[in-house]
């Protein structure tokens, strides 16, 4: 495992690099281009070195763990990075690490390091309008289904998707290529790519992974982790953005920092960046426990109660700047509602963490 | 539940239902419930089907053209359209502009814009805000200098929603260079195709286009394009602003937006129900349903006072201030609700996809622009601290 000081190096690197390279200036232009990501830039992460980030060192990655990764995304959602880091970075580890079949397994590896492979993991929280069977076909399988808003999806040569395989639990390795896969693209509000994904496909005996039901929910853990890292660096830009903007704007005479009632929304907004920040923290410091699911749901219901109305104020003390497509809040917000939806929304978790809560007492 | 008025009322809405039923257009009807802008084209319709009625100018008195109806007329129309889905008509000439011109203007500018305000002819917009002059309109910088027999007016203004659709703008300028700032400033109306006038497209984070920056360059306006005297344009403004705010409570739109969002939660599935049997969404909707009926009971106190003949003053600050958040929280539940059932947003959504139908399908694909579009309810129109200020120091005097 990749030790802390060079991890912190290369941190710093990407940090750097975003600042450099990856202004507001620099997002508008990727996100008005047809594409809406940019393959310059996804190649220049790839020669960096951060695609391969929790690839196994034996798989020629660098091997960290998912947890150590979060810091990247609160510097990638700062930077409202729309490049298709997420799913990727944070299951690819994982996914290849279960693989038995060597070649396969190469191929996947050296894929995901070359940033050619990206992974997409259709989540079950939307249950309600995912219909998927799966069914055993020969060696094979025949998996069938329907998926809305798969984050990451238009961009995904595999989609690491869950379905019900008798009683038991199962999860898929689909590549995108195979034939009975269909993918639509649907452009979310924060401009990436999101797909909805029809599956109507047999696919051979080893896309079957050998994942349990826990480490099914751990990879949903995974990225709703990175979810909320981003949205913590997505709440700490709007702060500092609003800030900046406040003390520069005037209106009766003075600056409007100086008026009371802005200061006190201000420091609410802090509040809720540090409080996101800590969960993160404690989301990071988490995952490897017993509580790992209960956390993240928590502060994915952070993310969407709290944050949000965070960056509504930051909106709000813009005036009318703050709807504006030409300035960076109302950017910050659209980022935050599609990370807040993502892998569960608010509701959802509440409801998971409700249930968890009475199923303990008794 | 439903407010009972007296029989006379009662029948009066039941012609107004019938005729909406009748001339609306379907079509138009589903293009208000998906879409946060609709056309000019598509506004135009509906308005020259009302003018043809005699019903476009519903706040007008009869002599100038409008149907003479009582201030609860008034909202028991408004209503009908809202819960219709009827096009909302473009307010500036019609709720701002008008009025201004019918309680100030010289008899030959009712002649003249009047009628093409009441048929839908002529568009206007409204230029009172400037780069450095929002919430503190009094310091706008826009100048208006008499020469001979015109006026020659310099300046830029922004956010004027519809300038780029307009034919008109009323225009706040400055008239003199000293005095206090609110008594040098006056009201112009200025042809948008005049020479030096410049419209520039500010888009918004819907991706929708509906305001602009106006460049004003040395327009040249006759003498006659001042409305009533010069240095009243503050009061002249303020009595439009007051209008402004009551309208803006959109109290009768919130009450449709709610039973569409009603309905979305009794279709949208969630394990063996649907959305509304989930307690914390059957609170939220019943929640907003009280915050509604509040709303409701004050808009009608406000007309009770209009009848016995008595503006409305501060209360208008409480109507936009409830109505405004009223309107936020309605589409905050809203996407509650889509991203429950059909995770991040997008402003593509299928609905067939997530198993709506009917008119609740319609307003679900327009959520993500509308949510975002109505972040500015609470800045346009006098932003909700001003509003806030005006009452802490008006009404409590503090
Ligand atoms: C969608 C939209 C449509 C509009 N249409 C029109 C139009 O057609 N014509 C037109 O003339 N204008 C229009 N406006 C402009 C609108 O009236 C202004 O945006 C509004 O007056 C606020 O001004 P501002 O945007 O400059 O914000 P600012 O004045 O810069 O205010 C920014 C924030 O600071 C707060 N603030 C400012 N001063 C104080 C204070 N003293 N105490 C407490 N808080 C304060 C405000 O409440 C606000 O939250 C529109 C605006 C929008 C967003």
């Amino acid at each position: 495992m990749l030790d802390q000081d060079s991890l912190d190096l290369l941190f710093d690197s990407i940090k750097r690099f975003l600042q450099e390279r990856y202004g507001f200036a620099d997002y508008q232009r990727i996100s008005d281009s047809e594409l809406g990501w940019s393959q310059e830039m996804w190649q220049e992460f790839v020669s960096m070195g951060w695609l391969g980030l929790t690839v196994p060192e034996e798989d020629g990655g660098l091997g960290a763990t998912a947890a150590q990764c979060l810091d990247l995304f609160e510097h990638a959602g700062g930077a409202l990075v729309l490049e298709p880091l997420l799913p990727t970075l944070l299951i690819a580890g994982e996914v290849v690490r279960t693989v038995r079949h060597a070649t396969t397994r190469k191929m996947l590896a050296n894929g995901v390091i070359g940033g050619d492979v990206r992974m997409s993991l259709v989540p079950r929280q939307v249950e309600a309008v995912c219909t998927c069977s799966v069914i055993a076909n020969g060696d094979g399988f025949h998996l069938k289904g329907r998926f809305p808003a798969v984050l990451g999806g238009a961009n995904a040569t595999h989609f690491v998707v869950s379905a019900q395989l008798g009683d038991e639990f199962a999860m898929f390795l689909v590549p995108k290529a195979n034939t009975g896969v269909e993918v639509e693209p649907v452009r979310l509000i924060d401009g990436r790519w999101g797909a909805t994904l029809n599956i109507d496909s047999i696919m051979e005996a080893e896309a079957l992974l050998p994942i349990d039901a826990r480490g099914g929910q751990r990879l949903e853990d995974l990225v709703a982790a990175g979810c909320v890292a981003e949205a913590a660096g997505v709440l700490k830009r709007a702060l500092n953005t609003s800030i900046e903007y406040l003390k520069l704007r005037k209106q009766f005479g003075q600056p409007l920092s100086s008026l009371q009632v802005v200061q006190h929304a201000m420091a609410e907004v802090y509040v809720v960046s540090e409080q996101m920040r800590s969960l993160v923290k404690a989301v990071s410091e988490g995952l490897e426990g017993p509580d790992s699911t209960y956390l993240v749901s928590a502060a994915k219901a952070y993310l969407g109660i709290a944050g949000y109305r965070a960056v509504e104020k930051c909106i709000q003390f813009h005036g009318g700047m703050g709807i504006t497509e030409e300035y960076p809040i109302g950017h910050y917000y659209k980022r935050l509602l599609v990370l807040g939806a993502a892998c569960g929304s608010a509701s959802g978790h509440l409801q998971r963490m409700a249930f968890r809560i009475r199923s303990e007492t008794r | 539940m439903r407010y009972r008025y007296s029989p006379e009322l009662e029948e009066f809405r039941h012609e107004v239902r019938c005729f909406i039923r009748e001339k609306l257009p379907s079509s138009l009807a589903r293009k208000t419930r998906r879409y946060e802008h609709l056309a000019k084209e598509d506004v135009q319709l509906w308005h020259s089907i009302l003018a043809a009625h005699g019903w476009s100018a519903s706040h007008w008195p009869k002599e100038y053209g409008g149907p003479g109806w009582s201030p609860v007329e008034r909202y028991l129309f408004d209503e009908e359209c809202a819960l219709a889905d009827a096009p909302p008509l473009s307010p500036f000439g019609l709720a701002l502009v008008g009025p201004v011109i019918y309680t100030f203007g010289s008899d030959s500018q009712r002649q003249h814009y009047l009628p093409k305000i009441r048929n839908g002819q002529h568009w206007w917009c409204q230029g009172y805000s400037e780069p450095d002059a929002g919430s503190d309109l009094v310091a706008l910088k826009t100048k208006a200098v008499l020469e001979g027999s015109e006026y020659i007016i310099t300046g830029q203004k922004t956010w004027s929603t519809d300038a780029h659709l307009a034919d008109y703008m009323i225009c706040l300028a400055r008239t003199r260079g000293e005095g206090k700032p609110q008594a040098s400033l006056s009201l112009f109306i200025i042809d948008m195709q005049a020479e030096g006038v410049t419209v520039r497209p500010i888009e918004t984070i819907d991706h929708g286009h509906s305001v602009n920056e106006v460049f004003l360059d040395g327009v040249r306006v006759p003498a006659s394009a001042l409305v009533g005297e010069e240095n009243q344009g503050w009061t002249y403004a303020k009595f439009l602003l007051g209008n402004e705010r009551t309208h803006n409570a959109q109290v009768q739109r919130s009450r449709r937006d709610w039973q569409l969002l009603c309905d979305m939660l009794k279709q949208l599935r969630c394990g063996a129900g649907c959305l509304i049997d989930e307690p914390s969404f059957g609170r939220a909707i019943a929640e907003l349903d009280v915050l509604l009926i509040a709303l409701e009971a004050s808009v009608k106190r406000v007309l009770e006072d209009q009848v016995r003949g008595r503006e409305p003053g501060t209360e208008a600050s409480i109507l936009k201030l409830e109505g405004s958040e009223l309107q936020q929280a309605i589409t905050n539940l809203a996407v509650r609700a889509l991203e429950e059932v059909s995770g991040p947003l997008s402003f593509d959504l299928i609905t067939e996809h997530i198993g709506l139908e009917g008119p609740c399908a319609d307003y679900a694909a327009g959520v993500a622009e509308r949510h975002l579009f109505r972040r500015s309810v609470s800045i346009y129109a006098g932003a909700n601290e001003i509003q806030k200020n005006i009452i802490a120091k008006s009404v409590l005097g503090m």
